[in-house]
């Protein structure tokens, strides 16, 4: 049983009132730039999704022509860049033995050459347009749009809880003459396009 | 069990086969043990690294994709495998980004709280660690922690070493069991062979015999052991046979020998009876030995005289054992003194030849020390006359001997300084004289010195410190001559060096300056610094053709006295003019003796005279001595009459025969009423304790008045005694008689003295007037004289006048009266009256005037 006490006078005396301002200005001042640095340490949500991006690759095997000769890893972005600086953690990594390199492109014709090809939310209007024409290609098509997975982008990433999370359609990727790993699909939410697409 | 209670075989190849059986068993167990549990630990942890590794290669998505629940998921897996109690998975920047743990956290031991950075497996206490990096092509994406516990492991290990040692114990027990019967195969036959032993050796029986059995060895021991009891029992058997035939002859000889012992036993008595006297005559012989100082010896007359009989008492004489002289026969001859050693030997030769010697020598005694012996020694000769032994006593006589050197020491030696005495010196030099008479190019040189002015010492020191210094000297005058010199000290102050075997005088000069140089350090007398110099002379003995010994030291002793005069030099040689000069001397003080006999002495006159007007005032009695062949003026005689004091007697006369002619001439000749008569005194005389009374005598005898003695004193009798010469003088003044200073400035100056004395005149000498009309100095001196004797109210009387500008200088320089050759020389008293008759006389009493 609870013992409840129950205060009749809350009203506090000078010198308690002192120490117990001080602790509340002191609660108040350390709270304030602890915010301020777990905003800084949290990874920016863009900085993780390039890191995504990049690790991505590590599980996806790609069709043997994929590459056509080029000792690169090309990661092509199409439309509005929204990993600014952020693209620059990945920039020049070694993956699977070739570089990653990043390119910024226009139109789906110039993706070509590329084996990932990010699709901004930008292009949103396009993407019809974009899957036709990467389609059966060998490439990676990655997105953070929601939808982008039921029209066939092959991986798509989202929020959940503040954390950064991604969907695959198996479809997509087998289409694409892609092996994904697993243990990438064991983290992923699965989306069967075929049942949409009957 | 009976077998295992001793030391027997049995027991002991039980325990062999057990100790070593079990020590096999031991280690067998510690390393199968030991590799079970290395093996289990091991395998648990490969198992636990495989599974590890099989975690990380599922894990990398989770990691790299940040999808935590699907770490731990993997982790979940091992759930499968025992034993676990923590695994977490570390990302690659150390953060923790899953966990699993089937218990609860206090279970874990606190081992989740940190990573180990130490790739690999670790073995705590009970818990085995693992951290494994997950690996992503090439790269490191995180880390796998798995803590195991190992209580299992442990628990296991104790149970498999229990079933071991189980088996162990059983095995063991078996063994011992299965040991106990098959050891008795071949065992029971040993010791049934050592039980026949026992029976043997307990009851000597050599019949028996062993059953052969056991082994093929025991079976060998056995059939030997038989056969050596057979050997033995035969031999017994044999034994006992003659042992029964010697029986009967040992019977026989018994009887034999009884008879024969009463004939011994008879024998024996007589013997004993004999032995008895022969004892008592040996130790009446024994006590006489010991009871005489002498030490009773015989010995062999071969060389280094080996011992054969010595007395019990040569060890309280010489502190030796009989047994020493005897074990050693050079013992006697190795304990001679080595300086007798020679006179000893000498006198053995004469004891072979006469029978009989006496001899003195010195034996060591073993302190080492010696002791003087008078050894009587004797031959005993065979009947064929051939020398059989030596015997003798000696007798112990250091006490005799050490008086006869302290006496003879006493009679050559000064007690004082230690030094050789007069008589051992005059020895040694008549051995010089000796050694020069059958060499006649031997040089000698007596040196001969006394301390200066001793007698001050022994004076103002007291005789005790006199003595030290003489000590001293002794030494310093030793510790300057050379090995062989003699250094003597005489008697007093006085002493002599013996200079042997010189070449010339240059060989003594090294020595003198040694001596001189020694002298030159003070002496510490009564605790103050003293300086004493010694006068030295020397004499060679190739300067005179010396007869005597004590003729070179008295040259010796004279040269010295020409040292001490000169007291410039160090030494003087003594050379012959000495030696005339001292005969001379000698000569002239006996005669200077007979003189005053035989009337010798005559007094001549020398008039004093006023400068003015050269009127005689008085006369100057001076002294002749008319002897045999010529005149003899004092400066040649005073000299040796006041060493010989003969000028006391001298003086009285002079004095006396003064006053008396001057008495008579008064008589005789009214006119010499105021005349005086002036007389030169000795230091002897004036200091005579009763002089003013003796003046009084003979003024008294004489009947002279006492106003007409002018008494002549020189200036060093003032100093030498000025207490003495105040009071004389004042007595003088007394009784009228003048006191003349005379030879004044020509040594000490009594000048501060003469102040305060009733002095009536000083004369000046007679060397100031010989050098006035020359030298200006001395004329101002001269003048400043006179000037001065006129402030102290004296007259000035110049002596040596012999020319006329000499007078006119001193009559100018206001000098009261003159005396010299220029007026007079001196008379005889006839002579005398006959010039006065020529010359104007004082008439007048001027000492009246002038007091």
């Amino acid at each position: 049983m609870v013992k409840r006490t129950v205060y009749t006078d809350i009203s506090l005396t000078k010198i308690e009132f002192i120490p117990v301002m001080l602790f509340l200005i002191c609660c108040a001042v350390s709270l304030l730039p602890q915010n301020v640095i777990a905003q800084k340490i949290r990874p920016a949500e863009y900085q993780v999704k390039a890191a995504f991006l990049y690790n991505f690759v590590k599980f996806i095997d790609l069709p043997a022509g994929s590459f056509r000769d080029s000792p690169k890893m090309m990661l092509c972005i199409i439309g509005k860049d929204p990993f600014e600086s952020n693209i620059e953690l990945i920039q020049g990594k070694l993956v699977k033995n070739r570089e990653l390199t990043v390119r910024h492109i226009k139109t789906v014709q110039e993706a070509g050459d590329c084996q990932i090809l990010y699709i901004s939310q930008s292009e949103k209007g396009n993407i019809t347009q974009i899957l036709k024409g990467v389609g059966g290609q060998g490439i990676i098509t990655i997105g953070d749009t929601e939808g982008f997975s039921e029209q066939g982008v092959i991986i798509n990433l989202f929020l959940e809880q503040d954390m950064v999370r991604f969907e695959i359609n198996i479809n997509a990727a087998r289409k694409a003459n892609i092996q994904i790993s697993s243990k990438l699909l064991k983290l992923a939410k699965i989306i069967d396009s075929r049942q949409e697409d009957n | 069990m009976k077998l295992l209670k001793d030391n027997s075989i049995r027991y002991n190849l039980i325990r062999i086969i057990i100790l070593a059986a079990g020590a096999a068993l031991i280690i067998s167990i510690l390393s199968i043990s030991t590799y079970s549990f290395i093996y289990y630990r091991n395998s648990i942890a490969h198992n636990l690294t495989v599974q590890a590794k099989m975690i990380g290669i599922n894990s990398t998505a989770s990691i790299l994709f940040n999808n935590q629940k699907d770490a731990e998921e993997t982790l979940s897996a091992l759930k499968a495998v025992p034993n676990i109690v923590y695994a977490a998975i570390y990302t690659r920047d150390g953060r923790k980004f899953a966990t699993y743990s089937p218990v609860k956290e206090e279970a874990r031991d606190g081992y989740d709280e940190f990573l180990p950075q130490k790739e690999g497996y670790q073995f705590g206490i009970n818990h085995l660690s693992l951290v494994q990096p997950v690996i992503m092509d090439n790269e490191a994406i995180g880390t796998i922690y798995i803590i195991s516990n190992l209580r299992a492991l442990h628990v296991y290990m104790a149970l498999h070493v229990a079933i071991i040692i189980a088996i162990v114990t059983v095995s063991i027990y078996i063994a011992t069991l299965l040991l106990s019967r098959l050891q008795r195969k071949i065992a029971n036959p040993i010791v049934k062979l050592v039980e026949l032993m026992k029976g043997v050796s307990e009851n000597k029986d050599y019949s028996i015999r062993t059953a052969i059995e056991g082994p093929s060895e025991i079976q060998y021991l056995a059939s030997g052991f038989n056969n050596m009891l057979e050997q033995i029992y035969r031999r017994d058997m044999e034994l006992e046979l003659q042992r029964q035939g010697l029986e009967k002859m040992v019977e026989a000889r018994t009887a034999e020998l009884a008879r024969s012992n009463e004939q011994l036993g008879e024998e024996l008595a007589e013997r004993k009876r004999a032995e008895a006297q022969l004892i008592s005559a040996k130790a009446r012989l024994q006590h006489l030995l010991i009871s005489s100082p002498a030490v009773i010896y015989s010995c062999k007359e071969d060389a280094g005289l080996p011992f054969t009989f010595v007395s019990n008492n040569v060890k309280d004489q010489l502190g030796y054992e009989p047994a020493d002289f005897l074990n050693d026969p050079k013992f006697w001859s190795s304990h001679v003194h080595i300086d007798d050693i020679d006179q000893a030997t000498a006198g053995i030769n004469r004891l072979l030849k006469r029978g009989h010697h006496i001899n003195e020598y010195r034996l060591r005694h073993k302190d080492g020390s010696y002791l003087w012996i008078r050894d009587e020694m004797r031959l005993i000769i065979d009947d064929t006359g051939e020398p059989v032994e030596i015997v003798g006593y000696w007798i112990d006589i250091t006490e005799r001997k050490n008086a006869e050197d302290q006496l003879s020491h006493r009679a050559f030696y000064d007690q004082l300084t230690g030094l050789p005495n007069r008589s051992l010196f005059v020895d040694r030099l008549r051995i010089s004289f000796e050694h020069k008479k059958r060499d006649k190019s031997y040089l000698f040189a007596v040196m001969f010195m006394d301390v200066d002015r001793f007698k001050l010492v022994n004076d103002s020191l007291g005789h005790l410190e006199g003595d030290r210094l003489l000590i001293i000297v002794g030494q310093r005058l030793k510790n300057s001559v050379r090995a062989f010199d003699t250094v003597a000290r005489l008697g007093g102050d006085e002493f002599a060096i013996l200079f042997d075997n010189i070449r010339d005088i240059s060989d003594t000069e090294s020595v003198i300056d040694r001596i001189y140089n020694e002298m030159k350090a003070p002496f510490i007398l009564s605790g103050r610094e003293v300086f004493a110099t010694i006068s030295m002379g020397i004499a060679l003995s190739n300067t005179n053709d010396y007869a005597q010994t004590e003729d070179i030291l008295r040259d010796a002793d004279t040269a010295m006295y020409y040292a001490k005069a000169s007291s410039k030099s160090r030494y003087v040689l003594f050379d012959m003019s000495m030696h005339t000069r001292a005969v001379a001397a000698l000569q002239m003080e006996t005669d200077l003796r007979m003189a005053i006999e035989r009337k010798e002495f005559a007094l001549f006159y020398q008039p004093i005279v006023t400068v003015t007007g050269s009127a005689v005032i008085g006369f100057e009695a001076l002294l002749r001595w008319k002897r045999s062949d010529r005149m003899i003026l004092p400066n040649e005689f005073i000299t040796i009459a006041e060493e010989t004091g003969l000028i006391v007697p001298i003086g009285q006369w002079v004095l006396h025969e003064a006053c008396r002619q001057m008495r008579q001439w008064q008589e005789k000749y009214p006119n010499f009423k105021h005349l005086t008569i002036s007389v030169n005194l000795s230091t002897k005389e004036f200091s005579q304790p009763n002089f003013v009374q003796y003046i009084e005598r003979v003024l008294h005898e004489t009947g002279l008045w006492s106003g007409s003695l002018k008494l002549e004193i020189t200036e060093r009798m003032i100093i030498e005694n000025y207490e003495h010469a105040s009071t004389v003088f004042q007595q003088l003044r007394d009784l009228n008689v003048q006191i003349q200073i005379d030879d004044f400035g020509t040594g000490y100056s009594a000048l501060n003295y003469m102040l305060y004395l009733p002095i009536n005149a000083l004369k000046i000498d007679r060397s100031f007037v010989r050098r006035i009309t020359g030298d200006e100095d001395v004329k101002e001196v001269v003048r400043t004289v006179i000037a001065l004797a006129h402030t102290m109210k004296m007259d000035v009387i110049v002596e040596g006048i012999e020319k006329e500008d000499e007078l006119s200088l001193f009559r100018e320089m206001k000098s009261e009266y003159a005396q010299g050759f220029l007026f007079s020389k001196p008379l005889e008293s006839k002579a005398m009256e006959a010039f006065l008759n020529t010359r104007d006389i004082l008439t007048e009493n001027l000492s009246n005037q002038i007091i």
